[in-house]
């Protein structure tokens, strides 16, 4: 049971009841509690007696019968004097007339039933009575308390426990002595019971049978002591039920009120909630209440970005709705100001203006929905809004990360990484640029207000796919946590170390700007190459042509064999659809002469944005004289300029292979 | 904690409120009836104003905190359940997910792509 | 209609029996409160100390009768549309939903 409240010896709280002591209380020894503000004014007084045995410098109990009782009476008497206002004389004194002044009291107990519905609660009360229970309405009361319990220090609070302790000590003592005391006077009459209920230290010490009791006459007690108990019983159970239904009163308004928060707190979570968020019950860092949290990030979903941890707390704002944060790391950053965090990927295009070696703007990305302020209004719109917005943000982010992450591989294909917000990639007549910017007003409104230029939908474009490949690359994440979940799990029973590194992603998975930079880079160096055969061949030899031949081997052989499990079969045709984006380009062209048999170029990529040339030179006669590779356009250029003149233009043939 | 549990605990509250009740009311009783009757008699004893005071005190602080503890048992009981309810749903595979892309539209969409943004290279 | 109905009938019914047990405790109080009465002699209230007596029972009842219910639901759904207790719920097909964005937004451009 909980150790509540002081009233049972007395002075309440509301200063127009008082009812008179009928006992001291410290011949019962209540559990201590918290202290109750006294009206009397003598209390100033009492700071001076202090309670010695039970080591507490502050009286817990404010018990005057104690406190008047001991002090001496050359401090009472004065006492009585003043508090009886100036010019009385203890003389003046009489039995009667204090009598008067009792009954004087007595009608006073109506009072208190009116004082019902406007007792305030004292806040230790709200702490103690539904004492179980504040933690648990989880965020809503929290705050509320912190206030009331700066009132009892740490240091108090130990020694209230301390003494309670004693206290309970003391009775525990006080009950077994009461035992031993029975069962020794028992063990005479009845051994066998006696013995079941002596301690054995008792057995020890004190042989039994040695207790005996007699019978005294007994006294009656007079009729006048008789009425006088069963009125002092009467009070004393009178009082205790009065207590005991402000209890339950009490409690019945606090849990009331406090029920009706969660109520609408629940109902309002059931109604943005939907069966597939998923919810769990973790710790407010910022108010430290036990709340509810929702998770947004993409961990499960395949994400390996680690540095924001996608959750956020359901927090009830009493007074609007739902409010969400970002845990820890965001609290923490807040300080710097919330705009801080919400950050989006824009893609910009600038062409290069020949003559004056500059570039200007072309293309810019278009902003999303999401981010410009919504004026429909709707609660759960709004909460759904919070959500999305929340998820789009994280995703933004570890778009950025892995797209730095990448340049740093590729620096030597015009990749640059300027600052840690924006990745410039050149090209010989563009170039591109990814920043993050901060979503702020300025920001929208210069691009509501730009006109729409050539590059803008091009730019749009390339932030789309940018953003689909991260999701493949999500895709492959979790197909391969499906098909081997020994890696990820097996391997961080075994190592730490190596479960870091299955965690993150590798080098060559991070396939974001490699396939569009190499699909740029590849038809430049198509065009390229065609220009160096049309300089070399074409116009040297006559009659010969050139084109594209399909490439047969690049399609990507279907796995024959059955999956079993849908997602991985679903996950494989997701991924599939992109190999056409993802594969290594290649192209192959034909060159065919009249009579000096063809030469193939193949020109491919081994890892996106390089070139390797190979070439093929097949005579008249079928005979592949060469075949080689070049990853240098002027070495090529050299080759083909001698092929063309010692074989093809000369139209003599050489027996001898070079391979 | 697991249903039966739930069940279990349920029972034993219950019963122990309405016990605190009835207690309650046992440890308030002043035998007030029996007083009108025997004035004169005392072949009983009175109550010792100890016996009072510990009953008095046993009411107020063991029986009422027990009602008010069964209640609030309870009402943390009604917020587990609702938390289970809410937190712990398997999203329907069938119904909720989202159907399949449509495979056929997304490849074409990405071949426009590659028209679009690659071949404007040129 | 984020959560079904099924689910929107639990809730209501938990909410019921919060209420009910609230005011199971407003009833002791009351009883409680006429005892009181009745001690200091006011005979008249022995019918109302009935009638609070008797509502503090019948709401403890049925705040009780629900509840089980409320259990046996739990019961019957651990396995269809509750997780057992030691699975984590997981936030998949948020890759889905992105690519499925994309795709509309590409879709929006091209056309």
């Amino acid at each position: 049971m909980a150790g509540e409240e002081p009233q049972a010896n007395g002075f309440r709280s509301d200063s127009t009841y008082k009812k008179p002591l009928a006992i001291d209380p410290n011949l019962i020894r209540p559990v201590p509690s918290f202290a109750s503000p006294t009206a009397d004014s003598d209390n100033d007084h009492k700071d001076d007696q202090s309670q010695p045995s039970t080591g507490v410098t502050q009286p817990l109990v404010n018990n005057p019968y104690e406190t008047f009782g001991n002090m001496p009476l050359d401090q009472l008497i004065p006492l009585i004097l003043q508090s009886r206002g100036p010019g009385t004389k203890f003389a003046d004194l009489t039995e009667e007339s204090l009598m008067e002044e009792i009954m004087k009291d007595a009608p006073l107990p109506q009072a208190q039933q009116d004082s019902d519905g406007d007792l305030d609660m004292d806040g230790s009360q709200l702490t103690n009575d539904p004492g179980q229970r504040t933690p648990e309405p989880q965020q809503i009361e929290g705050p509320a308390q912190a206030d009331e319990d700066a009132v009892l220090s740490q240091e108090q609070f130990r020694q209230l426990k301390a003494s309670t302790v004693q206290s309970l000590n003391l009775a525990v003592n006080e009950s077994s002595l009461a035992l031993e005391f029975v069962s020794l006077l028992l063990s005479s009459v009845r051994p066998s019971a006696a013995n079941a209920s002596m301690s054995p230290f008792l057995k020890k010490t004190v042989p039994p049978a040695s207790l005996n009791a007699e019978k005294i006459p007994f006294q009656k007690p007079s009729s006048d002591e008789v009425l006088e108990r069963s009125l002092i019983a009467k009070g004393w159970k009178q009082r205790s039920l009065e207590e005991s239904r402000t209890l339950l009163k009490d409690s019945y308004l606090a849990l009331e009120k406090s029920l009706k928060k969660e109520h609408s707190y629940w109902s309002k979570v059931s109604h943005n909630i939907s069966k597939k968020d998923v919810v769990f019950k973790m710790k407010d860092r910022e108010t430290g209440e036990k709340s509810l949290g929702i998770k947004y990030g993409y961990e499960d979903s395949g994400s390996t970005y680690t540095q924001e941890r996608g959750i956020a707390v359901l927090r009830h704002n009493s007074k609007l709705d739902n409010l969400e944060l970002v845990p820890a790391d965001r609290q923490q950053a807040n300080a710097l100001g919330k705009e801080n965090n919400e950050k989006f990927v824009r893609v910009r295009i600038f062409t290069k203006i020949e003559e004056e070696d500059d570039y200007i703007l072309t293309g810019e990305s278009h902003l999303d929905k999401l981010l410009i302020p919504n004026q429909v209004a709707g609660e759960q719109n709004d909460f759904r809004r919070q959500i999305s917005r929340l998820k789009f943000f994280i995703f933004e982010k570890d778009l950025m990360y892995q797209l730095k992450r990448e340049s740093e591989n590729l620096i030597s294909y015009g990749v640059s990484i300027e600052n840690e917000n924006k990745i410039t990639i050149e090209f010989p007549t563009e170039k591109l640029e990814l920043e993050t910017m901060h979503v702020n007003d300025d920001v929208i409104m210069n691009h509501q207000q730009d006109a729409p230029k050539t590059n803008d939908r091009k730019a749009t474009l390339v932030l789309i796919m940018l953003r689909m490949l991260l999701v493949v690359i999500y895709k492959k994440q979790l197909r391969k946590k499906l098909l081997c979940p020994q890696t990820s799990i097996g391997a961080s029973a075994k190592s730490p170390k190596v479960h870091k590194v299955v965690g993150r992603l590798q080098d060559n998975e991070v396939l974001l700007l490699r396939p569009i930079i190499g699909k740029f880079k590849h038809e430049s160096y198509v065009s390229l190459l065609k220009k160096i055969i049309k300089g070399f061949v074409l116009d040297v030899v006559e009659g010969s042509s050139v084109r594209k031949v399909e490439n047969p081997s690049n399609t990507v052989t279907i796995k024959d064999e059955v999956v079993y499990d849908n997602h991985i079969a679903k996950l494989d045709k997701e991924i599939h659809l992109f190999d056409k984006i993802l594969e290594m380009p290649r192209s192959d062209l034909l060159v065919e002469t009249p009579k000096a048999g063809t030469i193939l170029f193949l020109l491919q990529s081994s890892n996106y944005c390089n070139a390797t040339t190979g070439v093929k030179y097949t005579n008249g006669a079928g005979e592949t004289l060469f075949d080689t590779s070049f990853s240098n356009f002027k070495e090529l250029e050299d080759f083909l300029h001698f092929i063309v003149s010692e074989y093809v233009s000369g139209g003599q043939e050489n027996g001898v292979k070079y391979e | 904690m697991s249903n039966r549990g739930l069940l279990e605990q349920l029972e034993r509250t219950t019963e122990t409120l309405s016990h605190s009740l009835s207690n309650l009311i046992k440890y308030s009783s002043v035998a007030k009836e029996r007083d009108d009757e025997d004035s004169g008699e005392q072949h009983e004893l009175p109550e010792s104003t100890a016996k009072n005071s510990t009953s008095g005190l046993m009411m107020v602080n063991a029986q009422t905190a027990q009602l008010i503890k069964g209640i609030q048992d309870l009402l943390v009981m009604t917020r587990s359940i609702r938390e289970k309810w809410l937190l712990t749903q398997i999203p329907d595979e069938g119904v909720d997910s989202q159907s399949e892309l449509d495979y056929e539209k997304c490849s074409q969409l990405l071949k426009q792509w590659t028209q679009e943004v690659v071949s404007s290279e040129e | 209609m984020p959560q079904p109905e099924f689910i929107q009938e639990r809730l209501e019914s938990l909410n019921a029996v919060d209420n009910q047990l609230l005011s199971t405790l407003l009833h002791a109080s009351q009883a409680v409160g006429t005892i009181e009465e009745l001690k200091r002699g006011n005979e008249n209230m022995k019918s109302q100390f009935e009638n609070h007596i008797r509502s503090f029972y019948g709401s403890l009842e049925e705040a009780t009768v629900a509840l089980r219910r409320e259990i046996r639901h739990l019961d019957e759904n651990v396995g269809t549309r509750l997780l057992p207790i030691n699975v984590n719920k997981k936030a998949v097909g948020q890759d889905n939903e992105k690519m499925r964005e994309q795709f509309e937004h590409l879709e929006h451009e091209a056309s």
